[in-house]
């Protein structure tokens, strides 16, 4: 049986962002406020739908379902890798 | 960012995905409002086309649903996947997708988008700010009216989470906001719900640069931010208008402040542990003998050398030479002036100047101020 640790979930979202916060804020252009702004707008859809699915307000065991929770985690994926600072070498 | 364009691309792809997959979901089994919906429509204006509808009526998002309704009548669509997408490319002008259309969504969806902010999960409060922030935005015009006129309102939003205590009213924290009108319950419930004690106004130009100490009003007000241990030295950040007072202190201004309000103010924030030796950090105004001149002439005018005066009310006249003006001098200079005032009235300065007449000993500063 599939189980999925939402907490874990969330925590990793809302991470991100954090990451898409700080690229609003940063002096460098790391893309146009209006991308960013939109990344916001996709990340707060995503965060409600995972807030249904960890709360049981959405079914979250059918394949529809499952394929957002993947595109989610694809979405953290593309955000810390493009927005996420580099450590200094 | 390295790629830009890829990074816009690759999240339009999962997004559009996300989407079909979401109007594909069948809401019907959802046991509550699903927040998604609130988020989803107020972002987008992408309506599920669900019989989620009449459970957002139950949750009192009846505007949410008419709003839906009457953007389909205005921009008829096939599917909600087709829907989705001329949201998602901005050219559903009625209901969200470009700029002008989310700010009139979010004025219709206010139920909506405050259930979604509520029942977003523990753990999203970078989200639930973002989302707060994207409201009141869009109602601006509301919380012109809330803070001045129903400011029990904004505590309400406070206590429910559907306002942000960071929220920045037109460029000012709300909490600037609030000890500008000497609103103290606000003010506390702003600090009680986590507000920046020393976050600065952004805009507009004339409260731009300035930390809420300096729209303190009062001397509850100043006392209630030494609790909150806000910065109470906190300089003036303005650096690019006629009276730019860049580095000035709320204790410069209330020293200046020839009034018996402003130096109730004054000692209230040295008494929260003002320094009273601080000189403008700008150069190009600091008070140094010339820019004092006129408390100067006043007192002198009044028959008082400010030496005299000073030497009566045992205040450290700071280094005014080698500095410019401290805040001890600025005040010296003020409370030098109140003494007067109080004794003589303003009639005193012009008996003295017309007579000429050097100063009446035996004036007893009122105040009963002690500076070391």
């Amino acid at each position: 049986m599939t189980t999925i640790n939402f907490e874990t979930r969330i925590a990793r979202l809302n991470a991100c962002f954090g990451l898409i916060d700080q690229a609003c804020d940063a002096a460098e252009n790391v893309a146009s406020q209006s991308v960013l702004t939109r990344l916001q707008e996709q990340g707060a859809v995503y965060a409600a739908f995972l807030t249904d699915c960890s709360t049981g307000r959405v079914e979250w065991r059918t394949k529809q379902a499952m394929t957002n929770l993947d595109l989610i985690e694809s979405f953290c994926d593309l955000i810390e890798t493009e927005l996420k600072q580099q450590e200094p070498a | 960012m390295k790629n830009a364009q890829k990074l816009e691309t690759t999240a339009h792809g999962l997004f559009a995905n996300f989407c079909n997959n979401l109007a594909q979901i069948d809401l019907r089994t959802a046991i509550a409002v699903p927040a998604v919906i609130g988020v989803v429509t107020a972002m987008y204006g992408i309506g599920l086309e669900v019989h989620g509808q009449s459970q957002l009526l139950q949750e009192g998002g009846a505007l949410a649903v008419r709003a839906y309704k009457a953007s389909m009548q205005v921009a008829p669509v096939d599917s909600i996947l087709e829907y989705s997408k001329l949201a998602f490319e901005g050219k559903l002008k009625s209901f969200g997708g470009n700029a002008q259309g989310v700010g009139v969504t979010l004025t219709y969806l206010g139920p909506a988008v405050a259930a979604a902010t509520v029942t977003l999960a523990r753990g999203f409060g970078k989200v639930k700010d973002f989302l707060s922030e994207k409201f009141w935005q869009a109602n601006a015009k509301q919380l012109d009216d809330d803070l001045f006129y129903a400011p029990e309102r904004v505590i309400s939003s406070l206590h429910n989470s559907t306002i942000n205590a960071n929220h920045k009213h037109h460029g000012v924290p709300l909490l600037s906001v609030a000890l500008s009108n000497n609103n103290l319950d606000l003010a506390k419930a702003l600090i009680d719900a986590g507000a920046n004690v020393n976050a600065y106004a952004d805009r507009p130009a004339i409260e731009r640069g300035m930390a809420p100490i300096h729209f303190a009003r009062s001397v509850a007000a100043v006392e209630l931010l030494a609790r909150a241990q806000a910065h109470i030295d906190a300089p003036h950040k303005q650096v690019d208008h006629a009276w730019a007072m860049r580095g000035e202190t709320a204790l410069h201004s209330a020293s200046l402040n020839h009034s018996r309000e402003g130096l109730a103010l004054a000692e209230a924030l040295i008494r929260a542990g003002a320094d009273t030796k601080l000189p403008f950090a700008n150069r190009e105004y600091q008070y140094d003998r010339e820019s004092i001149t006129p408390i100067n002439d006043r007192v002198v005018r009044g028959g008082l050398s400010i030496e005299e005066r000073l030497a009566k009310t045992q205040v450290v006249f700071g280094d005014q030479k080698t500095l410019g003006a401290t805040v001890t001098s600025i005040f010296a200079g003020s409370m030098a002036l109140q003494a007067v005032d109080d004794r003589k009235g303003p009639s005193f300065y012009a008996e003295g100047r017309e007579r000429g007449l050097p100063g009446q000993d035996g004036d007893e500063p009122t105040s009963g101020l002690r500076m070391r």
